[in-house]
């Protein structure tokens, strides 16, 4: 009797302990990020129902009054197709491009260390300066673009590619493929790693065409890679705001903003208007990840 | 590149030829590309060199035979460029050390311990990785205020708020990341450890940390990116001269008639130069490091 009284004296403690262990661990992440990311989240969505004077002073509740003008935006649709446009065509070419890379540079050939080291260069200069870069490259007088087209006669004279919507939208695509190339490259590089070698010996000696060992094999074995490049490329390419804004400020007018840059410019005339617009935005980003997430999630369990 | 063909088997003479050939192949193509890739990098440090009548010629050419560092001292003479760029340095360098510390704990804590919220904390941690950074400036800007109230040290127009809102930001990413590296080391070594009477401590940083540091040279590479080519919230927070950082100099040269991109361009080269040494200093890390990443 005493003796289980004893014992049964220091579970509570150690359960007590136990589920306090990991806070020393685990809270300073959480209190920051809770703090700094989360909490002005919910401060944003609380203002996107509130009548914000341009000021900033908060007047009142204004009910789903925001959301309602938002949606009755004449460009918002426009601004939202882009966005679709935006997203799929620049995940999907950058997940292209990254997965020739990333097979071309795990090969031994002598220009490998070369070759690597240049990819690096467009991620470790900053996005902003890059568009910046991009936009001084398109100069419609003085761009090197536009000398070398005209030097190689593929046109009679320079272009001003970012005056307009049609050639303006995928030329920042390219800067956004470009900018996304180098992580999205080197993760898959490092999935391919963890592919053993003898898996390919294995598929050679059973005489498996190269096109087919990849399709077969190393894909199946990069899904996980896969996976993540395209989760952050998703995140990282809906959020995107310095290409456009660096580039074309989203203009002429919002022809070639996307959802996150038409929220900045709605900042000027309508705070609370602008928040709505960033709630949307965060519910879009969400659900499509998350529909990802379970889309290739289901899809593993049917293998 | 001996030691791995001496490692294969010897094929056919036809298969030896073609691997010559598709050699060849990828190594021109990679330098295109590399080359492709490089060309932006270049253009920017060119036209950096060049002399104003250049820049602005109608007939840009890919050399100069005139270079010049009027546009670095442009740059340099932006008043206080010395102090912006201290600035970069230091927010940048705290951010990269304490994201480091916190992120390697918290991913400790999410693969080594059981306990109730961890699946919640995982997702709020993926769900604070897709806030969109300009839709907070806002938000940000009242809450950095009201830090300031409490701690004066972190308030509007501080280092010290640079540094706190690039670590949040910086951290869900780096913990996403270092979990799989966590993870991939088996739990044995660490048993074997206690059981030889080595506390929590000594575990944690003589047989985690040297196991997880190429890891952590990857999220060093993320972090040091944030806090350095940040715009939004020096924009955002910094009131005065003093505390401004980098970003501050560059704005100078843009102007709304006609931007000075011989400026513009050798301030950008000047900002980019310190993360390229960086990069630089990791990159034998970089694809091991990513690896945890996308360890399931």
């Amino acid at each position: 009797m005493a003796e289980t009284a004893v014992r049964r004296a220091p579970t509570v403690v150690t359960r007590v302990k136990k589920a306090l262990a990991p806070l020393p661990w685990i809270g300073p992440a959480v209190l920051l990020i809770g703090v700094v990311v989360l909490w002005p989240v919910v401060v944003m969505v609380w203002s996107s129902f509130q009548r914000i004077r341009r000021t900033g002073i908060v007047v009142g509740s204004n009910g789903t009054d925001n959301y309602k003008k938002l949606f009755d935006e004449p460009d918002f649709v426009a601004v939202l197709w882009n966005t679709v446009v935006w997203v799929l065509v620049v995940v999907a070419i950058t997940l292209v491009l990254s997965l020739f890379l990333a097979q071309l540079f795990n090969q031994h050939f002598p220009g490998r260390r070369f070759a690597r080291w240049a990819m690096i260069v467009p991620w470790a200069a900053s996005v902003f300066m890059t568009a910046v870069v991009f936009k001084w490259m398109l100069h419609e007088t003085h761009g090197a673009i536009n000398t070398l087209m005209v030097d190689l006669h593929l046109m009679d004279a320079g272009k001003d590619w970012l005056g307009r919507p049609s050639t303006a939208m995928p030329w920042m695509m390219a800067v956004a493929v470009f900018v996304s190339l180098p992580f999205t490259t080197y993760t898959l590089l490092a999935g391919l790693q963890t592919v053993p070698g003898e898996v390919y010996e294995a598929a050679k000696i059973d005489g498996a065409s190269t096109w087919r060992t990849y399709l077969s094999i190393t894909l199946p074995l990069l899904k996980p890679a896969i996976l993540v490049a395209v989760v952050i490329n998703l995140i990282n390419v809906f959020n995107s705001f310095p290409i456009i804004w660096a580039m074309t400020n989203g203009g002429p007018g919002y022809e070639t903003a996307t959802t996150t840059v038409f929220m900045y410019q709605l900042k000027a005339s309508d705070i609370g208007e602008s928040a709505a617009m960033s709630v949307a935005n965060f519910a879009m980003i969400i659900i499509l990840v998350a529909f990802f997430l379970v889309v290739s999630r289901n899809k593993e369990t049917d293998r | 590149m001996n030691r791995t063909s001496a490692v294969r088997p010897v094929g056919p003479r036809r298969v030896k030829g073609n691997r010559k050939v598709s050699r060849r192949i990828a190594n021109t193509t990679a330098i295109v590309i590399a080359l492709l890739t490089v060309f932006p990098l270049y253009w920017m440090v060119l036209s950096a060199l060049k002399p104003d009548g250049e820049i602005n010629s109608v007939d840009p050419r890919p050399w100069t035979w005139h270079p010049t560092l009027d546009n670095f001292r442009d740059a340099f003479g932006v008043s206080g460029f010395g102090g912006y760029f201290l600035n970069s340095l230091i927010v940048a360098t705290v951010v990269v050390v304490l994201s480091g510390l916190v992120s390697f704990l918290a991913a400790v804590a999410l693969t080594r311990f059981d306990f109730k919220f961890r699946t919640t904390i995982l997702v709020m941690f993926l769900v604070a990785q897709m806030v969109p950074v300009e839709a907070l400036t806002i938000p940000l800007f009242f809450l950095v205020r009201d830090i300031g109230t409490v701690a004066p040290g972190f308030g509007l127009s501080t280092l010290g708020s640079l540094m706190l809102v690039n670590l949040a930001f910086s951290l869900p990413f780096a913990i996403w990341m270092l979990r799989g590296f966590v993870k991939a080391i088996p739990e044995s070594l660490e048993e074997a450890a206690r059981i030889d009477g080595a506390n929590r401590f000594t575990i944690l940083w003589r047989i985690l940390f040297p196991l997880v540091a190429p890891g952590l040279a990857a999220t060093s590479v993320f972090s040091f990116i944030t806090a350095w080519n940040d715009f939004v919230f020096a924009k955002t927070f910094i009131l005065d001269t003093d505390h401004q950082t980098l970003p501050a100099a560059l704005m100078v040269f843009f102007k709304p008639d006609e931007n000075d991109w011989g400026g513009i361009m050798a301030a950008s080269t000047l900002m980019t130069i310190p993360v390229l040494i960086f990069f630089v200093l990791v990159q034998r890390h970089l694809v091991s490091g990513l690896g945890g990443a996308v360890k399931d």
